[in-house]
């Protein structure tokens, strides 16, 4: 019966690593010759942050890792945009919510006390992301919608935006919208999904260029990040 | 010169209360949107109560400030718990905001006006103005006015069109010859409710901080 379960190998690496082309062959030597059924991999710390070397080489090794061992690759704890271009660039799925911490790191399964957080997070598929919103005084929150739209989908439909960032509005609004993403990119022929994702990310850009008076450039510079890398997989 | 950023705020509030009577102000204000390094106003609008919950006053802007008069009880249960609803009609009814108009209606008497008549809010920066001028940007969502107050030493960096274009003004910051290059127009808020609750959170920090007041938690 144990057998008829998948057994998915759980690896944790630092992204740094990835840099380094022995250890990255070497990683993906040893851990393609496991016999597992998939695999779920967390890396420390794949980020908005993250500059385009280390996304690159991230993106490179999972996606090598799923097209040698033709198992599925699950990418652990990454931001939604990061997420939708892991799937666009051929790998199986990943995991992603609106808790406090988007991203991976070691050292937050290490911190003992549980803050309290003041910030909710909501998804904008205009922004290909979540952004965190400060729930007690939601201001941020309605400038962006005011100047991209509300949402229409079944949990804010008709709400204020008081009520749309409460949760678990926010939180059921981020799973229909991320399943719609995901749905619509897996409809498209696997050769276009990269040129689908870099038309939705110029769309970001444009939109948080009309959003001046709540981001600063550095905001979403990730963007350009992931351009270049999609850009890079895409040649 | 200045060493370090808090070290220009008390030059500004000498010459904020010099130059525009604005004597009170708040430091440190977190807005939602950043926090203003300082925040002025000149006149706080005297009330019984103080709104310190923005839900709350997000509600009541939009039942006591909207055209239709008439109150009926479904506009109670639509915007309040069923705990809240009872002390929300005396609160409203002690600052004469509405007035019974028979045993199913309450009339709107006044619509609730702000706390205080007008904001400035300034961001001050050493020498990195663009990204004060970013900052200052957002202060636009609740301020009539918004500054960039950079040391008079770092301000020939500043591109002076660009706080132009986005209506932001400049303030020169040393300790004997404080000026304000560029005074920007008068500018409604962009967030009616944004500016209405930073309003009430000015109020209660300027009763608290002068102990003058006692305010009227929720």
């Amino acid at each position: 019966m144990c057998a008829d379960i998948p057994l998915y190998a759980g690896i944790c690496i630092n992204s740094e690593s990835l840099l380094d082309p022995t250890f990255k062959e070497d990683f993906l030597n040893v851990f393609s010759s496991l016999p597992c059924d998939g695999y779920l991999i967390y890396v420390d710390n794949i980020s908005n942050e993250t500059n385009s070397t280390s996304l690159y080489h991230y993106f490179n090794t999972l996606t090598t890792l799923q097209l040698f061992t033709q198992k599925p690759v699950i990418a652990g704890r990454v931001s939604p945009g990061i997420g939708l271009g892991l799937i666009s660039a051929g790998i199986s799925g990943f995991s992603t919510g609106t808790a406090r911490f988007e991203s991976f790191y070691e050292d937050l399964y290490k911190e003992a006390t549980d803050a309290y957080n003041m910030y909710e997070r909501y998804y904008f598929p205009e922004l290909l992301g979540t952004i965190a919103i400060n729930r007690k005084t939601p201001v941020k929150l309605k400038q962006i919608l005011d100047t991209l739209g509300y949402c229409n989908c079944n949990y804010c439909s008709g709400k204020s935006y008081i009520d749309i960032i409460k949760a678990p509005n926010n939180k059921l609004h981020f799973l229909e919208n991320i399943h719609k993403e995901i749905a619509a990119l897996k409809s498209i022929d696997k050769r276009e999904r990269i040129s689908y994702l870099l038309r939705r990310i110029d769309e970001a850009f444009a939109n948080y260029n009309k959003l001046r008076s709540i981001f600063k450039p550095s905001d979403y510079s990730h963007l350009q990040n992931w351009k270049s890398v999609l850009e890079e997989l895409n040649k | 010169m200045f060493r370090y950023e808090k070290d220009m705020i008390p030059v500004l509030k000498e010459f904020f209360k010099e130059r525009f009577n604005q004597y009170l102000s708040v430091e440190e204000l977190n807005t939602g949107i950043g926090i203003a390094d300082i925040v002025f106003s000149n006149k706080i609008n005297r009330r019984d109560y103080y709104f310190d919950n923005f839900e709350l006053l997000f509600h009541t802007l939009t039942l006591i400030n909207r055209k239709n008069k008439k109150i009926s009880e479904i506009d109670f249960v639509t915007r309040f718990s069923k705990k809240q609803i009872k002390s929300i009609i005396e609160k409203y009814l002690s600052m004469e905001l509405i007035e019974e108009f028979d045993s199913e209606y309450y009339y709107i008497k006044n619509k609730l006006t702000p706390s205080i008549t007008e904001f400035s809010a300034i961001e001050a920066k050493l020498k990195d103005w663009k990204s004060g001028l970013y900052q200052a940007i957002r202060y636009k969502n609740f301020a009539q006015k918004s500054f960039l107050a950079l040391s008079s030493e770092y301000i020939h960096r500043v591109d002076k069109n660009l706080l132009l274009e986005n209506n932001i003004g400049l303030i020169s910051v040393s300790i004997d010859n404080t000026r304000i290059l560029i005074n920007p127009r008068k500018d409604a808020p962009n967030d009616e409710v944004a500016y209405f609750y930073l309003g009430e959170k000015f109020t209660k920090n300027i009763f608290i901080h002068h102990e003058q007041e006692k305010y009227c938690p929720q």
